[in-house]
């Protein structure tokens, strides 16, 4: 059977993998064979997650890191690849949600760092 | 791999177009991911050879022939399916014609009416027949239309709007069809090396042309069509339906 989804071998680092949409993604690339580095805010959140996906049977790196902070990204990206040895793909998922009209300039600058940092 | 994402064992496929080019591949493909698959075309013998050669190697597959510009044919196949399976779950409509290749002005309009029988007709028959069948169970259908159908082919005029309707088609099936369970989706294949775009393909000074187009600077071989395809008829997609995937090298950017 021909394997075109398979990800053995490979490393993918997943910005706000800690859950929902994040998680479901690690999820399905450690099933297909993928080592993941996660990346969340929350420490506890991201433990949590790091043996949900441990007990999946995966190659997981987890790093404390907010995409918005230049010097945690480089950080966790030096981790992930010291732990893997390469980074095949970035699934940029970590995001922030807000009312635009409501935000403060400090929260709106946040919201578009965390948009295009990585 | 542990992931089921993309098993389709136990799952009724029928491909049209499937003697050739992106067809075979597909049917192929799905054969491999445990489907049975139907495998059609206008030509009985060239059907018979792929359904064949996919049994040697362990997978299953029947063959029926239908030309798809033909109702009573469509009614035949579907006759067979119902009666030889009772179901169906998987549709992959694929077989297209491209009979003229002119300046729109002084398009044939025999060649139009044959354009508009396969392409358009021809997909609309073959998918509310379908949808007749997966209704109660679900299922999947994937429309393979083109880029031309975004951006339309210089000289291939009826062909691309033909390719424009059936991403239409998709989206309406996919509305009314939705509440079934039944997933409707469309393959917007870019250059791709078949019989099908051999006069692009085989003539250096048209070819590069179309390469300074692609930022990929090459064409698809039919194979990286496929996988498209298993994804969208698979559980992989299960919440996907009116999508249009390209697949391209880049062309549309
Ligand atoms: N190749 C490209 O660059 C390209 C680009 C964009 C989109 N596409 C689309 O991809 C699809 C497949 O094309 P391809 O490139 O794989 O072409 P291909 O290699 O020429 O194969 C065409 C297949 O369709 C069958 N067929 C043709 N007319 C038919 C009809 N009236 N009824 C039933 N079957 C018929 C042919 O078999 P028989 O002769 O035995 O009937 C053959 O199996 C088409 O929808 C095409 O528009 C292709």
């Amino acid at each position: 059977m021909k394997n075109l989804f398979d990800l053995s071998g490979k490393a993918a680092v997943i910005t706000g993998g800690n859950g929902g949409i994040g998680l479901a993604i690690a999820q399905a690339l450690v099933e297909a064979g993928c080592a993941v580095s996660i990346w969340g805010r929350n420490p506890e959140k991201t433990k949590n997650a790091e043996q949900t996906l441990r007990n999946l049977g995966g190659k997981v790196h987890a790093a404390i890191c907010d995409v918005t902070d230049r010097d945690a990204v480089e950080t966790a990206f030096a981790e992930a690849i010291e732990k893997f040895g390469r980074i095949d793909g970035c699934i940029a998922n970590a995001g922030i949600g807000g009312y635009v009209m409501l935000c403060s300039s400090i929260h709106y600058t946040r919201l578009l760092y965390s948009s295009i940092t990585v | 791999m542990t992931t089921t994402l993309f098993d389709l064992t136990g799952r009724l496929a029928l491909v049209t177009g499937a003697s050739r080019g992106i067809g075979e591949e597909v049917a192929r493909l799905l054969a491999d991911q445990g489907a049975h698959v139907i495998v059609s075309s206008r030509k009985q013998d060239a059907c018979e050879k792929v359904a064949e050669s996919i049994r040697a190697n362990g997978g299953q597959a029947s063959a029926f022939a239908c030309h798809i510009g033909e109702l009573e044919q469509i009614e035949a196949i579907y006759q067979y399916i119902q009666q030889e399976h009772g179901k169906l779950d998987i549709l992959v409509n694929n077989a297209a014609a491209n009979p003229y290749y002119g300046h729109i002005v002084d398009t044939d309009l025999r060649a139009f009416q044959k354009t508009v029988d396969v392409n358009i007709r021809g997909y609309f028959y073959m998918s509310s027949n379908a949808c007749k069948l997966m209704q109660g169970n679900g299922g999947a259908i994937v429309n393979v239309a083109s880029v031309n159908g975004v951006r339309p082919g210089d000289k291939q005029g009826i062909y691309s709007i033909s390719k424009s309707a059936i991403i239409g088609m998709t989206k309406s099936f996919a509305l009314e069809c939705g509440p079934d369970n039944i997933r409707v989706n469309a393959l917007l294949p870019g250059l791709t090396d078949t019989k099908f775009a051999g006069a692009l393909t085989g003539n250096e000074e048209v070819l590069n042309v179309w390469l300074k187009q692609i930022p990929l600077r090459r064409y698809a071989q039919p194979s990286e069509m496929a996988g498209t395809i298993l994804y969208l008829v698979s559980d992989a997609s299960s919440f996907a339906t009116g999508s249009c995937i390209t697949v391209d090298g880049g062309y549309l950017i």
